[in-house]
């Protein structure tokens, strides 16, 4: 059971550290405080990432969500160090984005409704706007979005991004290229249609 | 440099530092190619996008959710049989065996979204004040009752349910007005041929459970799947419901043992099991309205013969203010007794 506020010398003695290490080890121990010491910080970009590869607030929720509980039921068999939770964190949310986009293709290729797909807005305006920037991510197969998102929006090295994908570094430079690809030729689409108006 | 190389190179240049003549090459090939300068700044446009845009809050903590629903997992865990000593023995050679086909199954971790929402929509249920249902049943005649058949093409019954805390209140086209409140039923019996009030005879669920059961999406289809069935629920897509952005969460019975993460416990059933019964399974779906997370719509359907057949469709409003009159024994009585005869007249 999580101690919402336990009296053990050991805490004492991290506090006292402050070393992120302790930390880890009490958040291990099911203690709260170290819990969201250890695990929120990452809260606002893992949110910013599901949000961008599942496309709805609702769903990005969801998902932050599972991927915190299984987090915490998994730390007592992350070997990591806390540098490396945040891999650890992303490599989680995106399994369960990757796996519900799959589930989701799947089963609901005849059900979706094609009047929820909003009305795209035109490109006339300089930047993107929220509507434009999600169809231009929908252009992407979900794991080259996954690595795209990791390197552009989370600011992720191409090793951090080998290792939260748990492959080869040539293979996160391949799915860069093809997603810078695929998303120069969406742009270049929408400017034709534009064009043709 | 051809334009290939030069797009090529533009992906990797920021994650590796190209020698210096390929540097000056890529520099000198898009100083002169107005197509590769164009496909570059229009990548860059669309980083530079997602970088400005305003950043999306989750509307709650969801850490501290996470961390609450782990605490009452580990509240339930410490507490139950396998936290004797023996009880351990068996979890570890339990957690061997569930490991090993986990991992044969599958590697990666299953998403639970269906729960989640399921939980949501639960805890939005229990903040309403009222309820308003409008349903269409489609009931089989006496015929297809007994023989466990289906057509097609039925006119529905509709009936109408006012809901609030403390009573419920409505019409059908069959039965007409009725009230039920703590002090008792009131509705027209048909073979007296007047109003009654009647003090809950053979009424076998109280008024409070009967509300709670309205208000609980699940707890109708606990009691509509066949005994000894498993209850799951998924969340299907998005989908628009009369201009309303909605999402489908489905709870369905099923005679297979559910994932984990998509089983909907069933009522605590002290004892061994019951026998999986022949009666249909049944499935609902909800349309959950994305603001509120509200159900709006439902189809319940029950398979018969191998096919899914709709046998009710319900449309819900939350929270609008109910008319006294629903819930005016006088007025309902009233009611009843005019609609009871105008039947009697069409006879």
């Amino acid at each position: 059971v999580l101690q919402a506020n336990p009296e053990n010398p050991a805490q004492i003695d991290g506090t006292a550290l402050g070393g992120a290490a302790h930390t880890l080890r009490q958040a291990r121990a099911g203690e709260r405080g170290a819990l969201h010491r250890l695990l929120s910080p990452h809260q606002p970009a893992l949110f910013g990432l599901c949000r961008n590869i599942l496309g709805t607030t609702e769903d990005a929720e969801d998902a932050v969500q599972e991927t915190f509980l299984l987090a915490i039921r998994a730390l007592d068999r992350f070997r990591g160090t806390t540098s490396e939770i945040k891999t650890w964190l992303y490599r989680i949310a995106i399994n369960l984005c990757l796996q519900e986009k799959r589930t989701r293709a799947r089963r609901l290729s005849l059900q979706t409704d094609p009047c929820a797909a909003p009305p795209l807005p035109s490109l006339e305006h300089d930047a993107l706007t929220r509507a434009q920037l999600d169809a231009a991510l929908a252009s992407l197969l979900p794991r080259h979005r996954a690595v795209f998102l990791l390197r552009e929006w989370n600011g992720c090295s191409v090793t951090e991004i080998a290792q939260t994908m748990q492959c080869t570094q040539r293979r996160v430079n391949n799915d860069l290229v093809i997603a810078r690809r695929t998303l120069q030729v969406w742009a270049q689409q929408q400017r034709r249609e534009e064009d043709t108006l | 440099m051809k334009c290939r190389q030069a797009r090529q190179q533009c992906a990797v240049d920021d994650h590796y530092s190209l020698a210096e003549t390929r540097q000056a090459a890529l520099r000198a090939h898009l100083s002169g190619c107005p197509g590769c300068r164009r496909a570059e700044q229009e990548y860059r446009d669309i980083v530079s996008a997602l970088r400005s845009l305003p950043a999306d809050v989750p509307r709650t903590d969801l850490l501290a959710q996470a961390v609450a629903q782990y605490s009452l997992e580990a509240r339930g865990a410490s507490t139950s049989r396998w936290s004797t000593p023996w009880g351990r023995t068996a979890a570890a050679a339990a957690a061997t065996v569930l490991v090993v086909s986990c991992a044969l199954m599958t590697l990666r971790p299953r998403t639970a979204l269906g729960q989640t929402a399921l939980r949501r929509v639960q805890a939005s249920i229990l903040r309403a004040k009222t309820m308003h249902q409008t349903a269409w049943l489609y009931l089989p005649n006496e015929e297809e009752a007994r023989t466990g058949t289906w057509h097609d093409g039925k006119k529905p019954l509709r009936t109408e349910t006012w809901l609030t805390r403390e009573a419920m209140s409505g019409s059908d086209d069959l039965l007409g007005p009725y009230l039920w409140t703590a002090k008792g039923y009131l509705h027209y019996d048909s073979g007296a041929r007047r109003v009654n009030l009647n003090e809950h005879i053979g009424i076998e669920m109280p008024l409070k459970s009967a509300i709670q059961s309205a208000f609980d999406p699940v707890a109708g289809m606990r009691k509509a799947a066949p005994a000894g069935s498993c209850l799951s629920v998924k969340r299907l897509g998005d989908a628009q419901w009369h201009g309303v952005k909605v999402y489908k969460l489905q709870v369905a019975s099923s005679p297979v043992k559910p994932a984990p993460d998509e089983q909907v416990p069933a009522d605590p059933e002290p004892g061994a099991t019951p026998p999986l019964s022949s009666a249909p399974h049944v499935r609902e779906t909800f349309w959950v309205d994305k603001a509120t997370d509200l159900p709006v719509y439902s189809e319940f359907e029950k398979q018969i013969q191998l096919r899914w057949t709709l046998r009710r469709r319900s449309e819900y409003e939350y929270n609008r203010p109910a008319p006294p009159s629903q819930f005016d024994p006088e007025a309902v009585r009233q009611a009843a007794e005019a609609f009871a005869a105008a039947k009697q007249k069409r006879r």
